[in-house]
């Protein structure tokens, strides 16, 4: 038998060629931009809520606790906020708390951070037990 | 005379509701009882003085030790007005301020004061004459009507939002309803009169807050003496009961409701053809509690009102 020897002009050859060429500069910029986009943005250093810590999360009834909030920024106002429980202020990024009996529950504790920039808000959960 | 009577027995129902609730002064509940329906354009006006005091932790019905002492009170004073609308029908308003509603906590033995003033909530209701007797002086008058949280309920001290309880609105849309009757003979010194009254609170939900008052219904039975011509005293029982409150996704607040029975002794002077004066103690002598909470120790109330 003898061979076949195919003919493949010299425009489709420059035709293959130059897309191999596109596909592989296309392929080159998409992954160059998904590395520009994995960058991780910065933290605003004007004003940020970083943590709101608590001593303890569960707690049983008349237990007291301190929140403490974790704040980045400056001239900061603090606003606390809860659905249940008592607080009382320590200093002005933290409070104590307690929970009486019909505060028995999950309750959520909010504090809210104001300065020239902006509010930002936080929230911590405590959950509140009954005393055996 | 008649109207005479008519008038004291009207107005000698003056009595607020005290709640029992968790660190609370309580915010006073359903208007100020007055059953009375005007003739058509006549105008009365009423002022009140209202101080109460909360002090003592209940559970069950007996007073029980807790960590923090509770001292807990307010000063109140409202305005209400009554309209005659038609002959049998009156429209009420009532708005009261807080000049104080105070908690203090003694924790470890520092004391901790908080505490906030403002306006109440405004209550509107129609109040409709049922039935009139002359032989004997009687009447029975239905009641309904709102009330609407106009008050402040964001009160803050050093930045911390003060709880629910001690905000000086409740926050909440209140409906009742009540019935009042009262009946006296002219030629006897002696009168008696009931009311009966029902108030459904709607749920605040306001952030993370969602709560919900329990139901509260009232009974109250009274009877009357005319000591002179122109002072009256009274003495009632007034009997409450309040269901358990809830929070989100309507657990109930185990802690809440209670039922509490009140001896009510009350003074009546007529001063002129127009002008009242009035003093009334509300004296909780029995009360079963729900869970653990703080309650009424006693509260009391003057009034004036005039007639146009």
């Amino acid at each position: 038998m003898k061979d076949k020897i195919i003919f493949i002009p010299a425009f489709i050859k420059s035709f293959f060629i130059i897309n191999i060429t596109l596909i592989f500069i296309y392929g080159f910029s998409v992954s160059c931009k998904k590395k520009e986009e994995s960058v991780l943005a910065k933290p605003s250093i004007n004003l940020a809520i970083d943590s709101i810590v608590a001593t303890k999360t569960n707690i049983v009834v008349w237990e007291e606790i301190y929140i403490t909030v974790y704040t980045t920024g400056k001239n900061l106002t603090y606003k606390w906020n809860r659905n249940h429980g008592s607080m009382l202020q320590v200093d002005s990024s933290t409070v104590k708390y307690w929970a009486c009996p019909s505060c028995i529950g999950l309750n959520t504790i909010e504090c809210k951070v104001s300065n020239e920039f902006g509010t930002v808000s936080d929230t911590i959960m405590i959950n509140v037990k009954a005393k055996k | 005379m008649k109207i005479f009577i008519l008038i004291i027995v009207s107005f000698m129902f003056l009595n607020f509701n005290s709640i029992a609730q968790c660190c609370s002064a309580g915010n006073p509940v359903g208007g100020d009882g007055t059953q009375s329906v005007l003739n058509k354009n006549d105008l009365s006006v009423n002022l009140y003085f209202k101080h109460s005091l909360s002090k003592d932790y209940y559970h069950l019905d007996k007073k029980t030790k807790v960590p923090y002492e509770y001292y807990s009170y307010y000063d109140f004073n409202y305005l209400s007005l009554t309209y005659g609308l038609f002959p049998r029908l009156s429209l009420y308003s009532e708005l009261g301020y807080f000049y104080n509603k105070t908690q203090q906590i003694t924790i470890n033995n520092e004391k901790e004061i908080i505490r906030s003033n403002g306006l109440g909530d405004l209550l509107l209701s129609f109040r409709y004459r049922l039935i009139q007797t002359v032989k004997p002086v009687s009447q029975l008058i239905a009641s309904c009507g709102i009330k609407i949280p106009v008050g402040p309920f964001n009160e803050e001290i050093d930045g911390i939002i003060i709880p629910v309880s001690l905000q000086p609105s409740s926050g909440a849309f209140k409906l009742n309803t009540g019935l009042f009757y009262s009946r006296k003979r002219l030629e006897k010194k002696t009168g008696w009169y009931s009311f009966v009254f029902f108030e459904y609170s709607n749920i605040i939900e306001k952030g993370y807050l969602t709560y919900k008052y329990g139901n509260f219904f009232q009974f109250s039975l009274a009877g009357t003496y005319s000591i002179l011509k122109n002072l009256t005293a009274i003495g009632s029982i007034k009997m409450e009961w309040r269901e358990k409150d809830k929070r989100e996704v309507g657990i109930k607040i185990e802690s809440s409701g209670s039922k509490i029975v009140y001896f009510c002794p009350q003074v009546l002077y007529i001063i002129s053809n127009k002008w009242y004066v009035t003093a009334i103690v509300d004296l909780p002598f029995y009360k079963y509690i729900n869970g653990y909470q703080l309650t009424n120790k006693l509260s009391y109330q003057l009034g004036i009102r005039k007639d146009f």
